[in-house]
């Protein structure tokens, strides 16, 4: 187990981390050559998300407790290692053994899974956890992830998770990021999208120290669909770095990006969207959108939109924009009588709710809905 | 998709029309590269101690350096000892008026349509004509002596005017900004310099012209545009070279200084060999462009036409630093065969109410790869910085690339920055629109490509915008992906 000696966490000097010293962060932190010990049984329960219906699965400190005797969830200890994985991928192999397996067979009634990483303990609470899942032909599922650090110190989760949609296959997911204010999150996230397949991600980050999102979407079969959304909306401050590749590899298909950040305080948010564009992949449509509002001096935006195309009958865009609130739109409402934090909020709120318009799940959207609100009436 | 093809197939055997050579009696350094070689060169054109020292600090400096890998630009390792640094047509001394100027040489200025002598005083235009390592004739000096203009040779300049050369030399692209800039700040063998006086508009365009022409040299040239307060000038750039087997080096050094409420407008117009249809030969175009509005209300505007070199690196950049200063941006590069272009801009807004504007039209045809690279970067000092960028590019043919790396880093709460890219080809439907009005398939193409980049072409000098257009429509006749 002493292979992490051996990785080397990428550093500023490395350009897809250039604005993002998490590895410097961590080491003055962390010991990442081990694991919190799993402690004595936890409180969890209050912290969970007010759902219902919904099946549950809980690492503690990157182990599965609860949610193993669901049918289609599997524990294995069989690590396999691939070539090519990013530093905290090796890690998170290095220091884990268990990968948890989760396959939606064919047949199975639409659902949704919420899957919870609770980080608790003294000192040093790292955890790996690691998924693997796969939704079979035909379901129709919604896999919601939140991390709970109920740590005495800062936490660090860096969690793995491949996922592969099989054809006909309709899957959105959804990440919640409003963890403390000393946590530390690094998500590898890897989606291979078949065809006809439908993917929707959503990612909301509304506090923690510092985020790191690698997400990719591999477009392996024709026809499929991918929409990808993102909200940032970050104060005091937290730093939150979103990567995203959609890979156009087989023709006919749809990406779709829109993400957007609002930035209070000494807040810092980096987003690299790439797309790329195979040979084969004629007949693509990718689009991809970044929008930012910067409410402070003192907050940073680094936006980096980057389109690799070598197919030539696509139609591919991409924008970006960092601004500020509409004075004419705020002196609207504040003739109408509106105070200037409600106006504020009112139009943050109108910026902000467009990223989740698609998200269909009445539960989980007001739980969204709720956090969001109570994050952009704080920034306002 | 037949005639897709036989077009492609067309455009592909399109030849570079100034591929020939001329034989001119030149001397040369020897090959290769070292402080003999710098001091060589320094000696050669007479140069005080100073500028020796500089050049010395600039090689020592390239030394410790490597050459930049991050581009997405692909081409075996250059043997910088292989290069010969200086090559000088033989003639005398400086010559005082054109006739004592070679007739060849004139002579392959005419051919390339850039007539030396007076006769292109109705067209108004002064040029400096650098061949190989050397200015060897610039026109219209005394009329833009009158006005207090000075344009003349580097060399020149460093004689009659050491104080503005010392002043300014570096000071927008130090020696040690990157790989090529110290490569050329060691070896620089001439180019052009200006200085517009305070308060002067400049009645003409200015216009340099490169050509290289002897084999196995690399051409190292530096230009240093200076603007007094209150001042205005145009100046355009041209390039070609003869078609060879081996690939040559062109890295050069472009700086310009806008003063307090001067304008700049910097026009290239690049079209240096391209290698053949097979990816042999052609020029490597390494080329550091920078402009600093140092004062409030200055203006630098680049405008460029690449359709020329094997690989084109370059980025002609604005560093927006005195209040209410402007930034432009407009590009056209296009690329074919196997032609491989990263080019794009750096806007770094410092003062206070800065702005830019980036027009960027990209257009891949063959087995090329054209790629967008900007920088838009607003410091925490610059209030109401705005920005707004636009890169389209368009493909033709299934076998390019077309690749956009656009970053933008906001530190400031009022800025408003702004950015979009599309890709496309051209349709098959505007194809048969114009195609249904008579026109064939090859003017209709023509039509299209030159609309898509007429918001660029449109800001170039009437004289040159001639050449621009006859030159994309050449490159890209009748390709129609």
């Amino acid at each position: 187990m002493n292979t992490q000696e051996a990785i080397e966490l990428p550093d500023s000097k490395t350009e897809s981390y250039r604005f993002t010293p998490i590895a410097r962060e961590l080491a003055r932190l962390f010991d990442l050559t081990t694991t919190a010990e799993s402690t004595a049984p936890i409180e969890y329960q209050p912290h969970l998300l007010p759902l219902t219906g919904v099946h549950n699965l809980v690492f503690i400190n990157g182990k599965l407790t609860e949610g193993k005797s669901l049918p289609w969830v599997k524990v294995s200890d069989d690590v396999h290692t691939e070539n090519g994985l990013d530093a905290f991928a090796k890690l998170n192999y290095s220091q884990q053994e268990e990968t948890v397996s989760i396959s939606i067979p064919q047949g199975t009634a639409p659902g949704v899974l919420c899957i919870y990483y609770v980080l608790t303990g003294k000192a040093n609470v790292i955890a790996h956890p690691r998924i693997a899942l796969s939704a079979g032909p035909d379901t129709e599922w919604l896999i919601l992830e939140k991390a709970i650090s109920l740590a005495n110190s800062p936490t660090f989760l860096n969690r793995q998770c491949t996922v592969s949609l099989a054809p006909y296959a309709r899957l959105s997911w959804v990440q919640i990021q409003s963890d403390r204010a000393d946590s530390f999150q690094v998500n590898n996230t890897e989606f291979r999208v078949a065809e006809k397949a439908k993917f929707n991600s959503y990612t909301l980050s509304t506090s923690g120290a510092m985020i790191r999102n690698n997400l990719s979407v591999r477009i392996v079969g024709s026809e499929a669909e991918a929409h990808l959304f993102g909200l940032y909306a970050l104060s005091g401050k937290t730093h939150v770095d979103n990567h995203t590749v959609a890979d156009h590899e087989q023709p006919n298909a749809l990406s779709n990006e829109l993400y957007k950040g609002i930035l209070a305080d000494q807040s810092k948010a980096v987003f690299n969207g790439k797309i790329f564009v195979r040979q084969l992949a004629q007949k693509t449509n990718a689009f991809q959108s970044n929008r930012n509002i910067i409410l402070s001096d003192a907050a940073t935006i680094h936006t980096k939109p980057q389109l690799e195309i070598w197919a030539d009958d696509v139609k591919c865009s991409h924008g970006c924009t960092a601004g500020q609130l509409d004075d004419e739109a705020m002196f609207y409402l504040r003739s109408r009588g509106i105070s200037e934090g409600k106006a504020k909020s009112l139009l943050l709120h109108a910026f902000a709710t467009e990223v989740f318009e698609s998200l269909s799940h009445q539960g989980i959207r007001s739980v969204v809905d709720e956090i969001l609100e109570g994050r952009l009436n704080t920034i306002a | 998709m037949a005639s897709d093809q036989r077009i492609l197939d067309d455009l592909t055997s399109k030849e570079y029309e100034h591929g020939w050579s001329v034989d001119i009696a030149s001397e040369s350094a020897p090959k290769g590269l070292s402080e003999d070689i710098v001091k060589f060169i320094s000696a050669r054109k007479g140069e005080p101690d100073w500028l020796l020292e500089w050049r010395l600090k600039s090689y020592r400096k390239w030394l410790e350096m490597t050459p930049p890998e991050w581009a997405n630009i692909h081409y075996p390792a250059i043997d910088y000892q292989s290069i010969i640094y200086y090559s000088a047509p033989r003639q005398k001394a400086s010559p005082k008026s054109l006739e004592e100027v070679d007739p060849e040489l004139l002579k392959t200025f005419e051919r390339l349509g850039i007539s030396l002598t007076e006769q292109k005083r109705l067209s108004g235009i002064a040029v400096d004509a650098v061949f190989d390592s050397v200015s060897v004739a610039t026109t219209f000096r005394e009329t833009l002596a009158e006005l207090g203009i000075i344009f003349c040779s580097f060399s020149e300049a460093v004689r009659e005017h050491p104080e503005l050369v010392r002043k300014y030399l570096g000071s927008v692209v130090p020696p040690h900004d990157n790989y090529f800039a110290a490569l050329n700040s060691a070896v620089f063998s001439d180019g052009s310099f200006c200085y517009i006086p305070h308060g002067v508009r400049c009645p003409m365009e200015l216009s340099t012209y490169f050509r290289i022409n002897a084999a196995n040299t690399g051409q190292f040239e530096r230009t240093l545009i200076i603007a007094d307060e209150g001042s205005y000038v145009s100046y355009l750039e041209g390039c070609t070279a003869p078609m060879r087997d081996e690939n040559q080096l062109h890295a050069a050094v472009v700086e310009i200084i806008a003063l307090k409420n001067a304008e700049v407008k910097y026009s290239t117009v690049q079209n240096w060999y391209p290698g053949d249809k097979d990816g042999k030969g052609g020029i490597y175009n390494f080329v550091t462009k920078r402009g600093l509005c140092a004062g409030d209300h200055s203006k630098i505007s680049w405008t460029q036409v690449e359709t020329g070199s094997a690989i084109t690196w370059k980025y002609p950049s604005c560093v927006l630093k005195g209040d209410y200063s402007v930034g432009e941006f407009y590009s056209v590069a296009v690329t074919n065969h196997h032609q491989q272009a990263d080019t794009g801009t750096k806007m770094v807004h410092i003062g206070k109410h800065t702005r830019s504007r980036i027009v960027s039209k990209g257009i891949s045809a063959g087995k090329s790869q054209n790629s967008y690279r900007g920088q838009v970067h607003v410091m925490k000092r610059a209030v109401n910085a705005r920005n707004h960028s636009q890169c389209d590019s368009l493909l033709m043919g299934d076998r390019c690339g077309a690749h956009t790396f656009p970053y933008i880093d906001v530190e400031n709460s009022s800025a408003r920055v702004e950015h979009e890219a599309t890709t496309s080809k051209i349709g098959e439907d505007q194809i048969f629109y114009c195609q249904q009005r008579g026109m064939d398939e090859e003017s209709a193409v023509a039509l299209i490509v030159n609309g898509y980049a007429k918001e660029v072409l449109n800001q170039l000098p009437m004289e040159f915008a001639v050449e621009a257009q006859k030159l994309l429509a050449l490159t890209l006749e009748g390709s129609v992906g």
